[in-house]
C-alpha cells in the first residue's frame, strides 16, 4: 500500500492558507525520491500470459545495459566445434589442448572474459549437449545392455562407471558444479548456474570439465591410460549476465 | 453585583464523572487534539482506492467538453460490495515493499495492488480493474495454484462475534491463522501452509539386488567395497560364526563364512518446506537386514584394483512425497543394530536415528542409501520436532520464537527458536488456571510476552536457551478482545477488558519501574457502559502515530458490529469519541506514511470497502461533513443560593474563515439547550478579514493564515431561573479549533434580604 492521500481539504469559505497548497503538494512530491513502488509503477511489465504490453518507466526510460551486461560464448553441434574427453586425462580441463596436445588452440568448453568499470554480480549459466561413450551408451531407458564397453556385466559394475563432471569458475573460484553425469546415457543435457560477486576490473568466467572413472567418491585418475574418447560435448553455451552494483 | 469572567484555557478531554475539573469536557465528539493545544475537528475518511476520475482530464466550461456520468469512475470497493473482515499489513525488503492483505465476508483473501485500478488495465489478462489481486495457494507440483477468491478457495468466515484472522510477520513473510482453515504463510508471491500437520508415513526399505540374476544368494546383491556401501563387515580371518539358536533356520542362508556379518537398519523420514521448516519424523520403517562380507585375497580381478572380495550393501528406501510447499525430504537412519553374531545390540541402538541424507526435491519416491554408519550425521532428537498445533487462533513472536495459543486445550505452545513452524511437543506452558478463562490475546512487548486470559494476565519470560516460564501478573483483569491490544508509545500496552480499557504499564521486569495495570477509561464510564461486551471479540484498535491517538472501535448497545470509536489522545492522556465509523478491522501502516486503514463491517452497506482516515477529508465516505462538538463540563458556580447570570461567552478559536462556529448551552444539567436556536458566527476577526477560498482572487487578495481569535457570543439565561451550573456546547459543521473560552456574567449571593413588609410597610406608604 504505497499510495498517498491529500493532507488537507480545500473548503469554500475557509481562509486561503498556503498550507493547503503546500502540504497537499508535499504529500506527493515527497514520494518521488525513491518512495514510489509497484503500487505506483507496475513492476510486472512486458509480457502477460497471453499478450504483451507496454507500460511506462521501465522499457523506455533507461539507457540500454545501464543495469547489466550480457555476454555469451556458444558453439553449435558441428563436428569442428565438438569438445572431447579422453580416458587418458582425468583432470579439470577447459581447453581441448589441455587434454589433447594435438588439438588446436581454439577448442574450449566455454569462456567469457570482460573488463568492467563497476563491481557487481556475475550470474553464469551454462548448458551443454553431452554425448556419453559415443555409440556405446543405451539410447533410452528401455535399452538394457549389460555388456557395455566390452566388459562383462559383473566387471562393469565392479569397476564402476565412467562419469563426466563440469564446473563454472568465476575468477578462478568455483561457483557451480554439475555433479556426475554417467556415460551410460548416449545423450543428455548438462545445465548449471552459479553467481559470484566480483570487483571491478577484469573478470574471467570459465567452464571446465573432467571425465573418468569414479572410485571411492572421487575421480580415479589412474584407472585407465587410454586415448579413447569417452565423452563428446556438442552444442553448448555459456551465458554470463553481469549485474552492476 | 460586578460581572466576573471565568476563563478556561488548555482544554482537556472527556470526564463523565459528576464533578470534574473545569478544563475538562462532558463530551468531545469527532474532534482531534491539536499539538498547539486546541481541539480541532477530526479527519474524515476516503476509500483506499478512491477512483481517479476521468473528470480530471476534462475541463468543464471549455467549449466542446462536458462531463457525463460515465466519466466518473466508481469506487472499486463499492462496485465489489464486500464487507472487509480482517486487515493485515507487513513489509518486505527493509520496508521497500509493502503489503496490505485483507479478507472479505465472501472468504476472499486479497492483496492491495495499485496498478490494477486502471481501467485500461482491465483489458489485460490477469487484471480486473480492481486495485487488488487474490492471493494464491501453492499446490503440488504439476497442479495450478488455487486462488483465494471465494471460488477456488474460500476462507472460513463467521457471522458471530469472533477474533478473526490473526497475523504476525516473521522474516518478511506473513503468518495467518483463524483457527479453522489451515495456517498459511504469504511470502510475497504465494501462500503455502505454515508448518506441517504431522509427519510423513513410514518409509519402507529393502536391500538392492541384481534384477537380472535369479536365486536367493546374497551374492545377488549389488555390492560396494570397503569405502563405499553400507554395513559393518566381520573380522577377516576369524573362524566362522554359528547362527544364534534363536534365529533358527531363518537367520542365515547357509553357514556364515569368515568376515561375514549381518547388519540391520531402520529408517525414518521428514518433510522440509521451502522455509527450511521440518515436519515431525515419520514412524519407523521396516528393519532391513543385509549381509556384508570381506574375504581377503579371494577372487582377484583383472584390473588389479581389488585384492579382497568385499561386499557392502546398498539399501533402497521408498519415501513418501510431501504436501504442497515441501521442497525436500530428510532421511534418518539407525546405525547397524546387530552385534557381530547377528543379534540386536540393545534397544537404544535401534531408536537413535542419525541424519542420513537430504533429498532436495518432492518428487523422488525412492532413495538408494550407500552411506556407511561412520558417515552418518548427528542424531535426531525427536523432542526437537512437532506439528503446527491444530486450530491455533492466536500468534505472537518473542525472542526468535513463535508462540501459539487459542487451541481447544487452552495451552500456550512455542516453537523451536528460529524455526517458527516447528513446535516440539514438550514446548508447552500451561498458563494459569482453568477458571481464568480461555487465552484471549498475546503480545510480545518489552521484556516479556504478555498472555491475556479473559480474567487474568500472565507474563511469559525467559528465553529459548534457558527456557520460558510464566508469571501471574494479575487475576483481577484480563482482555476480552485480542484485536484491541496496542502499544501506546511511552505509556504501555492498552487493551479492552470487561472492566473497561486498561493499560499495562512498566518495564515488565524488575527495573525499578513498577509493572501495573491501570484503568485507562475511568473518566468515561458512560461510554464504557454502552459497549456490547457480548460482542467484544469484534472490537478492534490501532494506534495512530500521526495524531498520537489510540483508536478503539467498539460494538455499542445491542449491535454486535462496531459503530463508535473511543479515542485516547496519548499526548494529553484524555478521551474523546467519534461517530459514523463502522470499523470491522483496522491497521496502521508501519512505514513513513503511517496511514490508518480500516475495513468496513456489515453496518456499512452503501460504501463498503477499505478506508483511509485522513485529515484531508472533511467527511466520511457517503456522508455529509463531519459535525464536531465540544461540550464543556457543567461549571459549578456555587451553592443553590448562588446565582449566576451569564452575559457573554467568548470562544477563543482558530479563525478558519467564513465558516461558522455554533454555540448553545445547558443550565443545571438540563436535557435541553437553553437557546432554542444555536448562536452562530463567522470564524473571522471582524476588523481583519482574511481572504477565503472561492472568493479570494489571484493578484488581489493575499494568502491567509490560521490564528486564534476571539469570537463573542451574547447570551442570556434569565428564562432558566436560578442558574447553578452551566455547560457550553461549541460545534461546527466545518473546520473548527477551540483553544479556550471564557464565560462572563454576574455572580452573587442573595444574602441581603429585605423583607417585603419592610419595603411596603404601612409606615412607608
Amino acid at each position: 500500500m504505497a499510495w498517498r492521500f491529500r493532507n488537507l481539504p480545500i473548503v469554500s469559505g475557509e481562509v486561503v492558507h498556503p498550507d493547503v497548497w503546500a502540504q497537499n503538494h508535499m504529500a506527493y512530491a515527497g514520494e518521488f525520491n525513491g518512495r514510489l513502488d509497484r503500487d505506483n509503477l507496475p513492476s510486472n511489465v512486458g509480457i502477460s500470459q497471453d499478450s504483451s504490453y507496454e507500460e511506462p518507466w521501465v522499457t523506455k526510460n533507461f539507457k540500454k545495459a545501464c543495469f547489466h551486461e550480457v555476454y555469451s560464448d556458444s558453439f553449435d553441434q558441428t563436428v569442428a566445434n565438438r569438445f572431447f574427453f579422453r580416458e587418458g586425462f582425468a583432470g579439470w580441463a577447459g581447453l581441448q589442448k589441455d587434454i589433447d596436445a594435438k588439438a588446436g588452440s581454439t577448442g574450449r568448453i566455454g569462456r567469457v572474459n570482460f573488463t568492467s568499470e563497476h563491481e557487481g554480480l556475475v550470474v553464469a549459466h551454462w548448458t551443454g549437449w553431452l554425448v556419453g561413450e559415443p555409440n556405446f551408451g543405451p539410447a533410452n531407458s528401455q535399452s538394457g545392455n549389460p555388456e557395455r564397453d566390452g566388459l562383462s556385466g559383473d566387471d562393469f559394475y565392479k569397476r564402476g562407471a565412467k562419469f563426466a563432471n563440469f564446473r563454472i569458475l568465476v575468477n578462478g573460484r568455483e561457483v557451480a558444479n554439475s555433479g556426475k553425469h554417467s556415460a551410460a546415457w548416449a545423450n543428455q543435457c548438462v545445465s548449471m548456474t552459479g553467481a559470484a560477486p566480483v570487483e571491478a576490473g577484469e573478470v574471467s568466467v570459465t567452464v571446465q570439465g573432467r571425465a573418468g572413472i569414479f572410485k571411492d567418491l572421487e575421480f580415479d585418475v589412474q584407472a585407465f591410460q587410454d586415448e579413447r574418447k569417452i565423452f563428446a560435448l556438442r552444442s553448448r553455451e555459456l551465458l554470463v549476465i553481469f549485474k552492476k552494483r | 453585583m460586578l460581572s466576573q469572567v471565568f476563563q478556561v484555557m488548555k482544554l482537556r478531554g472527556m470526564d463523565q464523572r459528576w464533578k470534574p475539573e473545569s478544563s475538562r469536557a462532558r463530551s468531545v465528539k469527532n474532534m482531534r487534539w491539536d499539538p498547539r493545544d486546541g481541539w480541532s475537528r477530526s479527519g474524515g475518511d476516503r476509500s483506499a482506492a478512491q477512483p481517479t476520475s476521468a473528470v480530471e482530464s476534462i475541463q468543464p466550461g471549455v467549449a466542446g467538453e462536458t462531463t457525463t456520468s460515465s466519466d466518473v469512475e466508481e469506487d472499486p470497493f463499492k462496485t465489489d460490495g464486500q464487507e472487509i473482515v480482517s486487515l493485515h499489513w507487513f513489509a518486505q525488503h527493509n520496508g521497500a515493499r509493502q503489503w496490505m492483505i485483507w479478507e472479505t465476508a465472501a472468504g476472499q483473501l486479497r492483496a492491495f495492488w495499485g496498478p490494477g485500478i486502471s481501467t485500461e488495465s482491465a483489458t489485460i489478462s490477469g487484471r480486473n480493474g480492481y486495485p487488488w489481486l487474490p492471493l494464491i495457494m501453492a499446490r503440488s507440483h504439476g497442479s495450478s495454484p488455487e486462488k483465494w477468491n471465494g471460488d477456488e478457495r474460500t476462507r472460513t468466515i463467521l457471522d458471530t462475534p469472533n477474533i478473526r484472522t490473526q497475523s504476525v510477520s516473521w522474516g518478511g513473510r506473513l503468518y495467518m491463522v483463524n483457527g479453522y482453515d489451515e495456517p498459511i504463510v504469504f511470502d510475497g508471491a504465494k501462500c503455502t501452509r505454515a508448518g506441517y500437520a504431522g509427519g510423513p508415513s513410514a518409509p519402507s526399505a529393502s536391500v538392492v539386488r541384481f534384477e537380472s540374476l535369479g536365486g536367493n544368494s546374497h551374492f545377488n546383491y549389488w555390492t560396494g567395497d570397503l569405502a563405499y556401501g553400507m554395513g559393518v563387515v566381520g573380522e577377516a580371518g576369524t573362524s566362522k560364526w554359528k547362527p544364534h539358536p534363536d534365529e533358527g533356520d531363518d537367520a542365515l542362508e547357509g553357514p556364515l563364512r569368515r568376515g561375514e556379518k549381518w547388519n540391520m537398519w531402520r529408517y525414518r523420514v521428514s518433510f522440509v518446506n521451502e522455509r527450511g521448516q521440518e515436519s515431525p519424523l515419520s514412524p519407523e520403517s521396516n528393519s532391513v537386514r543385509a549381509m556384508a562380507f570381506w574375504e581377503p585375497g579371494i577372487d582377484r580381478y583383472s584390473s588389479g584394483r581389488r585384492d579382497d572380495k568385499v561386499g557392502r550393501r546398498f539399501v533402497s528406501v521408498n519415501i513418501p512425497v510431501g504436501p504442497p510447499g515441501t521442497v525436500a525430504r530428510r532421511v534418518y537412519r539407525t546405525q547397524d543394530m546387530l552385534d557381530i553374531r547377528g543379534r540386536p545390540v540393545n534397544l537404544g541402538e535401534g531408536s537413535n536415528y542419525y541424519f542420513c541424507h537430504e533429498i532436495q526435491d518432492n518428487s523422488s519416491k525412492s532413495f538408494e542409501d550407500a552411506i556407511p554408519d561412520s558417515a552418518l550425521g548427528t542424531v535426531a532428537d525427536e523432542e526437537d520436532y512437532g506439528p503446527w498445533p491444530t486450530n491455533a487462533r492466536l500468534l505472537a513472536t518473542f525472542k526468535n520464537t513463535m508462540f501459539i495459543a487459542g487451541t481447544s486445550d487452552n495451552v500456550l505452545r512455542f516453537s523451536r527458536p528460529l524455526h517458527p513452524e516447528v513446535f516440539p511437543l514438550n514446548n508447552t506452558i500451561e498458563i494459569g488456571e482453568g477458571e481464568a478463562g480461555p487465552i484471549t490475546g498475546m503480545r510480545g512487548t518489552k521484556n516479556a510476552l504478555v498472555v491475556f486470559k479473559r480474567k487474568s494476565i500472565y507474563l511469559v519470560k525467559g528465553d529459548p536457551e534457558k527456557g520460558f516460564f510464566a508469571e501471574t501478573l494479575t487475576r483481577d483483569v484480563g482482555c476480552c478482545a485480542p484485536n484491541t491490544i496496542a502499544e501506546l508509545p511511552g505509556l504501555g500496552t492498552a487493551f479492552l477488558s470487561e472492566s473497561g480499557v486498561m493499560l499495562l504499564k512498566g518495564a515488565l521486569e524488575n527495573t525499578g519501574t513498577a509493572t501495573s495495570v491501570v484503568h485507562l477509561s475511568e473518566p468515561i464510564p458512560d461510554l464504557i457502559k454502552e459497549i456490547n461486551f457480548s460482542a467484544s471479540e469484534n472490537a478492534c484498535a490501532a494506534y495512530c502515530h500521526k495524531d498520537k491517538e489510540y483508536w478503539l472501535a467498539i460494538p455499542r448497545l445491542s449491535s454486535a458490529e462496531n459503530s463508535r470509536v473511543l479515542v485516547y489522545h496519548g499526548a494529553i492522556a484524555e478521551w474523546s469519541y467519534r461517530t459514523g465509523f463502522n470499523i470491522g478491522c483496522m491497521v496502521e501502516t508501519r512505514d513513513h506514511r503511517s496511514h490508518l486503514m480500516y475495513g468496513t463491517n456489515s453496518l456499512e452497506t452503501e460504501n463498503p470497502g477499505i478506508r483511509v482516515y485522513s485529515l484531508g477529508q472533511n467527511s466520511l465516505v457517503g456522508d455529509s461533513a463531519i459535525a464536531s462538538e465540544y461540550v464543556t463540563v457543567d461549571h459549578d458556580f456555587g451553592s443553590k443560593f448562588t446565582h449566576f447570570v451569564p452575559a457573554y461567552i467568548n470562544a477563543y478559536a482558530v479563525g478558519y474563515g467564513d465558516t461558522k462556529l455554533e454555540l448553545n448551552f445547558q443550565v443545571n444539567r438540563s436535557q435541553t439547550y437553553s437557546l432554542t436556536a444555536d448562536k452562530t458566527t463567522d470564524q473571522q476577526e471582524g476588523l481583519d478579514l482574511l481572504g477565503v477560498f472561492d472568493k479570494a482572487k489571484w493578484g488581489t487578495d493575499k494568502w491567509g493564515y490560521h490564528r486564534p481569535i476571539c469570537l463573542r457570543f451574547d447570551v442570556s439565561a434569565m428564562h432558566e431561573g436560578v442558574l447553578r451550573e452551566m455547560a457550553v456546547t461549541f460545534k461546527a459543521q466545518d473546520s473548527m479549533q477551540l483553544v479556550g473560552y471564557d464565560i462572563e456574567g454576574k455572580l452573587g449571593e442573595q444574602r441581603r434580604i429585605r423583607p417585603l413588609t419592610d419595603a411596603l410597610g404601612a409606615n412607608r406608604r
